[in-house]
């Protein structure tokens, strides 16, 4: 792809993360003055786990997230005035670590939407 | 691509330029943090999916103050790259940097135009962070 069509990307997606990690901070740090309960407890982890809205903004903030911070982190390291094949290097291994991070973290989310635990 | 001949000074030395340039400095630090976080993150709660005991344990593990204020630094990194980077993707619009126009002597930059904006979105960063702290330190569970 296009490396402007990637930044153009990289600027989208910081609009949406906006937006879902805005709700993700409220949700885990402003608990206790919205009352909402103890965000960590196992209780409100589960109901967060076997709700499907929860579910789909964990999995698109995952999406988001590791494509912005792994599109982040390859620009910071392109202004050092790599070499043609240094770069290749570095986005194979920002597209490694982002396939693995997106692999892992989607698992995580779907097999604990999936799982019966109680 | 424009050459950044400093190297790695280039990344930290924002010299006479503006306050834009260390606000900038700030967000690609505090980016950083971020997704190593994130990183550490995934694998942390990854462990809900084994159940509650798994969950208590892993949450046993990293309840500690120091970890705990790691944790709080990280929320006001969020709270700042959130603000300022919808600083800087209203400006990549074009939005809130006036018009262009001929250079007239004394030249102005466009992105100056912003510094009311960013003064106040650092007032609510100020403000967010404050809520924050009640939350994370005084308020009982
Ligand atoms: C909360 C919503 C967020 C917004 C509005 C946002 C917005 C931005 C913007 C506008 C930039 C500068 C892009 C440029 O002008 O080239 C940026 C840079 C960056 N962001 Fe975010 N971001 C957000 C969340 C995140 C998250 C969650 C991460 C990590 C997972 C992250 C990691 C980074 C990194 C590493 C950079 C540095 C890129 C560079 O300097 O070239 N950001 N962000």
């Amino acid at each position: 792809m296009k490396e402007s069509k990637l930044w153009s990307l990289h600027i989208f997606s910081g609009a949406i993360l906006l937006i879902l990690l805005g709700i993700h901070m409220v949700i885990m740090h402003f608990d206790k003055i919205l009352n909402l309960g103890d965000s960590l407890a196992w209780k409100s982890v589960l109901s967060r786990m076997q709700s499907t809205s929860h579910t789909v903004i964990y999995l698109l903030l995952l999406l988001f997230a590791v494509y912005h911070g792994l599109y982040g982190v390859r620009s910071l390291i392109f202004e050092l005035n790599l070499s043609k094949k240094g770069r290749s290097v570095v986005s194979f291994i920002v597209v490694v670590v982002g396939l693995v991070a997106l692999i892992y973290g989607g698992y995580a989310i779907i097999a604990g939407h999936m799982a019966k635990l109680s | 691509m424009i050459k950044n001949l400093l190297g790695i000074k280039g990344w930290a030395f924002a010299g006479k330029f503006s306050l834009q340039r260390y606000a900038y400095i700030l967000q690609r630090i505090t980016g950083l943090g971020i997704i190593l976080y994130l990183l550490m993150h995934l694998y942390v709660t990854g462990f809900k999916i084994k159940g509650q005991e798994a969950w208590n344990s892993i949450m046993q593990t990293v309840h500690h103050p120091i970890l705990h204020f790691f944790e709080f630094l990280l929320f006001i990194c969020v709270i700042y790259h959130a603000l300022n980077g919808f600083r800087l993707i209203l400006a990549e619009f074009g939005i809130g940097i006036g018009k262009p126009g001929r250079q007239v002597y004394p030249y102005t930059t466009s992105v100056d135009r912003q510094k009311g904006f960013f003064f106040f979105l650092m007032f609510l960063v100020l403000i967010i962070v404050l809520v924050g702290a009640a939350d994370f330190y005084l308020l009982p569970k």
